[in-house]
């Protein structure tokens, strides 16, 4: 084998790669990334929905549809779409919803007596929240928020995640969340959200450490 | 001619070029799962070794890109949440905001059609074996390949 051989195969391997189009009905809508993004989303739902049931003893029912369904934009949470119900014991305790808006700390603090600006909102693609909200929630109305990252890691995502954890809850002593031991018994905030970035990466493992302080879990999590 | 070690540094150079193009995300996550991201591979000093674990990791991350995911996931999301009326869940959708439905007429897609990376990573394997081959049918490439 010879180098010009090696090319041709290389070239060969990347032109099956762009001919393996999405099919015609879906060309406009998403692109490569995007759809593995949501795949990686859709991966991390079952991964959290596996530990609130194995860890926490919940019950989680789909409701609305027999399809898992994500969102290709964030917004607020219309009760018409999917979501899933988390029960214990038979009463609705949550709901887990996707992509999903939350309202500001710095806009419940301001009054709220404006329509919120785009800065006053933030999306998280995984959101645990008191049963029965619309619209958009209000930060302490959050269990649990979740970040799931399928492309590279890096400083610029942690500041991001940072800001999150910032406009979630103020930093406090350890306070109880709404969980017994996943993901988190207690968390140094107020209040007291749970906050998870999961990552295909594996240097996120390396971005971790404010995590430790601001009450910010992070996974390495490979699909 | 066998390969020597320039030419293990192009078929570096020529696999992140033409990733760059066809998906650019995901040139920093093979380079970190390939170790690359952290080795200067203009100067590496094992570049076979360094082309087979850059093959390694771009058939990992494209493998998990694929539409071929799906029913795995799918799978777990059948083993922990239930639906309403007791039966599976059947699908992963992404649902378009009511002015992308209105655009492109339809409500939303299904993941499992995503693009089908089979063709393209069957030939990536091919193209493993054959370097693993070159190397172990010793001759010219030595020690420091």
């Amino acid at each position: 084998m010879n180098i010009e051989e090696v090319r041709n195969r290389i070239e060969s391997a990347f032109r099956a790669f762009t001919s393996a189009a999405h099919p015609s009905e879906y060309e406009n809508l998403l692109s490569l990334n995007a759809g593995a993004g949501k795949l990686y989303e859709a991966f991390i739902l079952t991964k959290v929905a596996e530990q609130l049931v194995t860890r926490e003893a919940l019950d989680l029912t789909l409701v609305n549809s027999n399809n898992i369904a994500l969102k290709n934009a964030p917004g607020q949470i219309n009760r018409t779409y999917p979501r899933i119900d988390v029960k214990r014991h038979g009463q609705t305790v949550a709901e887990l919803w996707t992509d999903v808006e939350f309202l500001s700390l710095s806009y419940y603090n301001q009054g709220m007596y404006t329509a919120p600006d785009p800065g006053h909102y933030h999306e998280l693609d995984i959101l645990m929240v008191q049963p029965g909200l619309s619209d958009r929630p209000r930060h302490d109305q959050i269990q649990l928020g979740v970040e799931c990252k399928s492309s590279g890691y890096g400083k610029k995502l942690l500041k991001e995640i940072l800001g999150i954890r910032r406009e979630l809850s103020l930093l406090s002593h350890p306070t109880a969340t709404a969980f017994s031991s996943w993901p988190r018994s207690t968390v140094p905030a107020t209040p007291a959200s749970c906050l998870l970035v999961f990552s295909a990466d594996p240097i996120v493992t390396r971005y971790s450490a404010p995590g430790q302080t601001f009450g910010i879990d992070f996974f390495h999590e490979p699909l | 001619m066998p390969l020597d070690r320039d030419d293990y540094l192009a078929i570096l150079d020529i696999l992140r070029s033409e990733l760059r193009v066809a998906d650019p995300e995901a040139v920093d996550l093979v380079d970190r799962a390939s170790g690359m991201g952290e080795r200067d591979f203009s100067r590496d000093d094992q570049p076979r070794a360094a082309v087979l674990s850059y093959l390694e990791a771009l058939i990992k991350v494209m493998a998990e890109r694929s539409a071929g995911q799906n029913g795995r996931i799918l799978d777990l999301a059948n083993r922990y949440i239930r639906t309403e009326e007791g039966g599976p869940i059947q699908a992963l959708t992404v649902q378009l905001s009511p002015a992308e439905r209105e655009i492109h007429q339809v409500e939303s897609y299904d993941l499992a059609r995503l693009p089908d990376r089979s063709e393209f990573l069957a030939q990536l394997r091919d193209l493993r074996d054959a370097i693993q081959n070159e190397g172990s049918e010793g001759g010219a490439t030595g020690g420091v390949l």
